[in-house]
């Protein structure tokens, strides 16, 4: 291994440890007033949607954009309907497979 | 330690893919087998691994590596923050260790599903972090074995886990709001920023939407 590389490395895991470790370091010693802990009560929705919206609507290199949509609203029935997180991301993938050879 | 493994299994199913792919990209770009673990061990963030092995094999200085990690895993802020509930019985000499698994998808799983004793959590960290290493030093290895359809297929993975996870997270209408005003500001902010870097921003805008719907 290349020292300088290592030394990059051991850098972002720095920079990536801290705000893993610092929030939850401090808020587990504190009490949040009400405001501020049903704002975070929105951050798992807001991150999660977030996270989904490009990789279904934005530009992609490999997958087009019909293939996607249908693959995301298959998955958004069987979660819905079906609850079960397996299910869910079983169903999505095998729609986009069939979806690239049709 | 079964209960974790069992809550955990979909992210770990979810990090092979992209744990190959990052493997391979990593490869392609000239960092070595080692380094490419080693990478995966110590820094433990798909999305700024895949960016920064494109940076270090395009030559970019390792100060602006080192930025583009801390902005691109920023978002890690609110997800420890909002965890905070859920680990408020850690004890103090373990919730350093069990911070460190704090990732998108472990977040998600934990925050969508029952609380747990905190022991469950640390298994689960535990098992999707050895997915992670794994894939990643298997994409090292291996290179690209799967078929390209069913590769590309996989890459959906990750967007049905998400959708898996939002769903029962949308409870009322609030959450709601703050899920969609947070999509659109962060497929606005992807045109300008590459990869994850307005991430936080658009959390930030979709979790103050969600608290002014609220009230």
């Amino acid at each position: 291994m290349r020292g300088h590389v290592f030394l990059v490395i051991a850098g972002m895991a720095l920079v990536t440890y801290v705000p893993r470790v610092l929030p939850v370091a401090v808020l587990t010693r504190v009490r949040l007033p009400g405001a501020a802990a049903r704002w975070l009560e929105h951050v798992p929705a807001a991150a999660l949607a977030a996270l989904l919206a490009p990789l279904v609507l934005g530009d992609q290199p490999v997958l087009s954009l019909a293939p996607r949509v249908l693959s995301a609203l298959v998955a958004l029935a069987v979660a819905r309907w079906k609850r079960d997180l397996t299910l869910t991301v079983v169903a999505g993938v095998l729609v986009m497979y069939l979806a690239q050879r049709f | 330690m079964r209960r974790g493994l069992k809550l955990g299994w979909p992210v770990i199913m979810g990090y092979l893919p992209i744990g190959l792919a990052y493997g391979v990209i990593a490869r392609q770009n000239g960092l070595g087998s080692a380094e490419t673990v080693v990478m995966s061990v110590l820094v433990y963030a798909g999305s700024s691994q895949l960016m920064a092995a494109g940076m270090l094999g395009a030559g970019s200085s390792p100060g602006a590596v080192l930025a583009t990690t801390f902005l691109v895993n920023s978002r890690h802020l609110l997800m420890s923050a909002a965890l905070s509930p859920r680990l408020a019985r850690v004890p103090r000499k373990w919730l350093p260790v069990l911070a460190f698994g704090i990732t998108d998808e472990s977040f998600a799983l934990v925050t969508a599903s029952q609380p747990e004793p905190w022991p469950v959590y640390g298994w689960l960290f535990f098992f999707t972090y050895l997915g992670w290493v794994g894939s990643s030093a298997a994409g090292a290895l291996v290179g690209g074995l799967a078929g390209a359809a069913l590769g590309r297929a996989l890459e959906f993975a990750l967007a049905a886990m998400f959708i898996g996870l939002l769903v029962p997270q949308v409870t009322r209408a609030s959450r709601a709001a703050a899920a969609l005003a947070s999509a659109l500001a962060a497929l606005g902010l992807s045109r300008v920023f590459p990869g994850h870097a307005g991430l936080l921003a658009a959390i930030l805008v979709g979790a103050t939407v969600g608290l002014v719907m609220d009230r």
